[in-house]
């Protein structure tokens, strides 16, 4: 690493006319020298503008305000010296992985012979582990392999710089985490200078010598910088227990939770919840049963409130018949709070659709509060992963329609406190009437958290609900989402592949084993004291140990199919 | 690609400060905030302008070429009448119709002077209540075709939006009406009208009927024909219902009604509508054709009657003819697409 910095920014500013005539700052005096061969992170929210920023060093956008300079030189559009991968992973469709490769390579290195030039497509191919895939188009690439084409694109520009703006958002934990590996891997090759932009603290932890955090937009500017001093190779469980690396990655998330208080997240309701009892859309069993019965049940209904027994799930596929889960046995107490953590594919999703009596159950079967489950009800309110609101209701309109169902007794006036208690509850107060296409992604969620909490349900099923979101956003969710349940304490179950957050909201962790015949794996017991939080978690020993416990089970059952296809 | 994908966006932001430059004020600005936004009336205004320009240069191109080459064309009936002459014809024809409106005005002035004349004389039986029974104007022909491609559009509506719902909400039903959709969406509506006349003239057998034959002839086969966007759309449309809204609605165990209502119907209105303004634009196209065989009163038969005028000045009418069936055509298209713009607000995440 020699001392004059390879790229530097100076008060670097941006800012965007809208439509409307008014402009918005996007960047305000970003301040940043990277030294040559150093990799740093660049984190922050959505919206506040990393995009604008990496597109700004590429060349891409013209900055209003103050110079970026390559090597003490202000740079001039786009050039080869810095190779961008987007988040999109814009290949072209009708191109072969090599055509694609070469594409960008026939265009940079005009001087090089035919025969240099097909070398370098192979070697940069190659070294993204797509040797095998050359003639393959990206229509028959999985997520992450497109990703990795589109490195191998930039690489093969040999750029002085290689930019990547969030490559990995969009694919899924286990992808991600086999990229990031790759990422490193690179690194560690070609020793080239690498700005990545991320939202995932532990993304940017794992990977970089220095986190510079962006803070919020407008006017985003970088707030502070981090340098992570710890030693690679990084491994992601090792690092976990490593004190220098825990008491980094808390001092970055405190300092994004300060940033992100601002914009407010978790709301009080000044309303009362009216005293109404939902109506009961399962009617029947309790009827017919005696009465000695009942009386016998009732009691160890709070011990043995939902039970999955010997559940299993076949799908018919064209090979025959494929068990995806086999033998699941669980018992939940009344008020339980449970997270099914397993790596994607491995059927946590089918078991909570089967609870949920959206998904056919092959055989066992699931019985919630002395009732076998046979279909779907109000009374097994699910939050799927898509926020999945009629987009032409407003947010009010969206609740109400779950709450009209299951309090048709109740008033209008009851029925509209009902929907205002539960929207306030989750920081809507002053959005009850806007419409969801309105909203921001985020918002929609906890809409839909809303709009399952005032069912009042039985059981709480929660799909993946911040699979969608970016990390920082799911944050705040996480805290809407613990906030309203320490107030219902409904049992709940939630399917979620982020380790904290299974630790943070769950009473019990429990890991599935890859499918197919997917099984319990391992039950974890959270002993930590209610009502959490996420920063006195940090700080908690038992957290680390929990985390590491489950860390290591997932990477345990890395082996499955999935992990040679990313 | 890189370039490709986010060039787009500065050069926008170029066009949009090369509209805002010119009306900028130049003297030194008070407040900076004034400096920034300048008044959004203007802006618009010159942007408006901006955008008419182009369409107005092409029209004016393509009337020069029209005159200059139309007078080189021979016909039977004289050469190709220029834009000048058509446009002597629509003064002509609206001249008609003002004629046409006061010997109108006249016949029932009259009409009613002899009847009081008659019941002042005491005598009530002469009192005659005639209807006027003059040559219809080009305008009463537009109205005619306006009303017979209307009622056709709503009959056709109302066939196809149930089906279509139908068929999105039942595969099986789908496939049992794919294949007749498909037969029957090409054929012309040329081929209709013989069957459609026989039913037709079979079934109004009174002297005096409601509607005219002829009119309710033009609008069934406008309907045959306009049927089909609207059905195919609506089937797609209800049958892309998002999952998750669905079983949103299995969890709140929605009844059959109210998940018509409040989550099929709302959910599949943008392609509905999308439909709808497919089957109008196909609707007055085929209208003309059935006006023409049908003899309905509209615009079809006023293009087929000038054709068998042969006068000097036919073909400069039947030009005329084709600009205002353009124009009403676009008119109704534009109106469709405001309406389709409005019933897709809200309805994409």
């Amino acid at each position: 690493m020699s001392d004059l910095p390879i790229l530097s920014l100076r008060n670097v500013s941006k800012s965007y006319t809208g439509k409307a005539g008014g402009t918005t700052d996007v960047l305000k005096d970003i301040n940043l020298d990277v030294r040559e061969g150093e990799f740093i992170a660049i984190l922050g929210f959505s919206g506040a503008g990393k995009t604008t920023l990496i597109s700004s060093i590429a060349g891409l956008i013209e900055a209003d305000a103050g110079e970026i300079l390559l090597r003490g030189q202000p740079i001039n559009g786009p050039d080869k010296d810095r190779g961008l991968v987007f988040q999109s992973y814009s290949l072209f469709p009708w191109l072969t992985v090599q055509q694609n490769v070469a594409l960008a390579v026939d265009a940079v290195h005009k001087d090089k012979s035919n025969q240099d030039r097909a070398a370098l497509v192979k070697q940069k191919v190659e070294l993204v582990g797509l040797g095998h895939a050359m003639e393959r188009k990206p229509a028959q690439l999985s997520g992450g392999m497109r990703q990795r084409v589109a490195v191998a694109r930039a690489l093969a520009m040999e750029p002085e710089i290689l930019l990547l703006d969030e490559p990995l958002s969009a694919l899924d934990a286990l992808t991600r985490a086999k990229l990031q590996d790759e990422i490193e891997r690179i690194r560690e090759e070609e020793k080239r200078t690498i700005i990545l932009v991320t939202n995932d603290v532990d993304e940017a932890l794992l990977l970089a010598d220095r986190v510079a955090v962006l803070t919020p937009a407008p006017s985003a500017t970088i707030g502070q910088i981090y340098d992570v001093d710890v030693p690679r190779p990084r491994d992601r469980e090792a690092v976990n227990d490593d004190a220098h690396f825990q008491a980094l990655r808390k001092q970055i998330v405190s300092y994004l939770s300060t940033l992100n208080a601002e914009a407010g997240s978790v709301g009080e309701s000044s309303r009362n919840l009216p005293e109404i009892t939902p109506l009961d859309l399962a009617p029947g069993a309790d009827s017919k049963l005696p009465q000695a019965y009942l009386d016998a049940a009732q009691s160890p209904v709070d011990k043995r409130y939902l039970e999955f027994f010997k559940l299993d799930k076949v799908y018919p596929t064209p090979n025959g018949p494929l068990k995806v889960v086999d033998d699941f046995n669980l018992i939940m107490d009344k008020g339980e709070f449970i997270s099914l953590i397993g790596h994607s594919g491995c059927g946590k999703s089918t078991v909570l659709t089967m609870a949920a009596g959206l998904n056919e159950i092959s055989g066992g079967g699931i019985v919630l509060d002395n009732r076998e489950i046979d279909i779907a009800g109000p009374d097994k309110a699910v939050v799927f992963q898509a926020p999945s609101l009629m987009p032409w209701l407003t947010a009010r309109q969206n609740v109400a329609l779950g709450v009209e169902r299951v309090y048709p007794h109740a008033s209008r006036g009851e029925r509209r406190d009902i929907v205002e208690y539960y929207l306030e509850r989750v920081g809507l107060g002053d959005a009850m009437d806007k419409m969801a296409a309105e909203m921001s992604n985020g918002m929609r969620q906890r809409v839909g958290i809303a709009r399952a909490f005032a069912l009042s349900p039985r059981l709480l099923l929660l799909d993946e609900p911040f699979g969608m979101l970016d990390s920082l956003t799911r944050w705040d969710l996480q805290d809407v989402l613990v906030e309203t349940w320490n107030r219902t304490k409904v049992t709940a179950i939630m399917v979620t592949h982020d380790v904290d957050e299974a630790i943070l909201l769950a009473d019990r962790v429990v890991m599935m084993t890859n499918g197919p015949n997917a099984t319990i794996g391992k039950i974890l017991e959270v002993d930590l004291p209610r009502p959490r939080d996420r920063k006195a978690l940090l700080d908690h020993p038992k957290f680390y140990q929990y985390r590491q416990e489950v860390l290591h089970f997932l990477a345990e059952y890395d082996h499955g199919p999935a992990a040679k296809a990313a | 690609m890189a370039t490709l994908y986010a060039d787009a966006r500065p050069a926008e932001n170029h066009e949009t400060e090369a509209v805002v430059a010119p009306v900028t004020p130049a003297a030194p600005p008070v407040a900076p905030k004034v400096e920034k936004t300048p008044n959004p009336l203007l802006v618009k205004l010159a942007a408006t302008g901006k955008s008419l320009l182009a369409p107005l240069f092409g029209i004016l191109a393509f009337l020069a070429l029209w005159a200059v080459l139309a007078p080189q064309v021979d016909t039977s009936l004289g050469a190709l009448p220029g834009p000048v002459e058509v446009g002597e014809q629509g003064v002509a024809l609206f001249e008609e119709w003002s004629a046409g409106k006061e010997v109108e005005a006249q016949f029932y002035a009259d009409q009613d002077a002899r009847n009081a004349a008659a019941i002042a004389a005491g005598n009530p039986g002469a009192v005659t209540d005639f209807d006027y029974a003059g040559p219809p104007t080009f305008l009463d022909q537009i109205f005619t075709s306006l009303k017979t491609v209307a009622l056709g559009f709503i009959l056709a509506t109302l066939v196809a939006v149930p089906i279509g719902l139908l068929a999105g909400l039942s595969p099986t039903f789908n496939a049992a009406i794919n294949p007749l959709v498909q037969i029957m969406k090409p054929v012309s509506p040329l081929a209709w009208l013989p069957i459609v006349t026989m039913v037709i003239s079979a079934m109004i057998t009174s002297a005096d009927p409601v509607l005219p034959k002829a009119f309710v002839i033009s609008a069934l086969v406008v309907m045959l024909c306009s049927l089909w966007p609207t059905l195919i759309n609506t089937a797609v449309g209800t049958a892309s219902i998002d999952k998750d809204l669905l079983n949103v609605g299995r969890v709140l165990r929605l009844g059959w009604f109210a998940k018509l209502t409040r989550l099929i119907l709302p959910s599949s209105l943008p392609y509905i509508f999308t439909g709808m303004r497919l089957s109008l634009g196909v609707g007055w196209m085929v209208l003309i054709a059935a006006e023409m065989l049908a003899q309905n009163p509209g615009l079809g038969k006023f293009v087929w009657d000038e054709f068998q005028n042969g006068s000097s000045q036919s073909l400069a009418r039947i030009m005329f003819a084709v600009v205002v069936i353009g124009l009403i055509g676009f008119l109704l298209d534009r109106a469709m697409m405001t309406l389709q713009s409005l019933a897709s607000k809200n309805h994409t995440l």
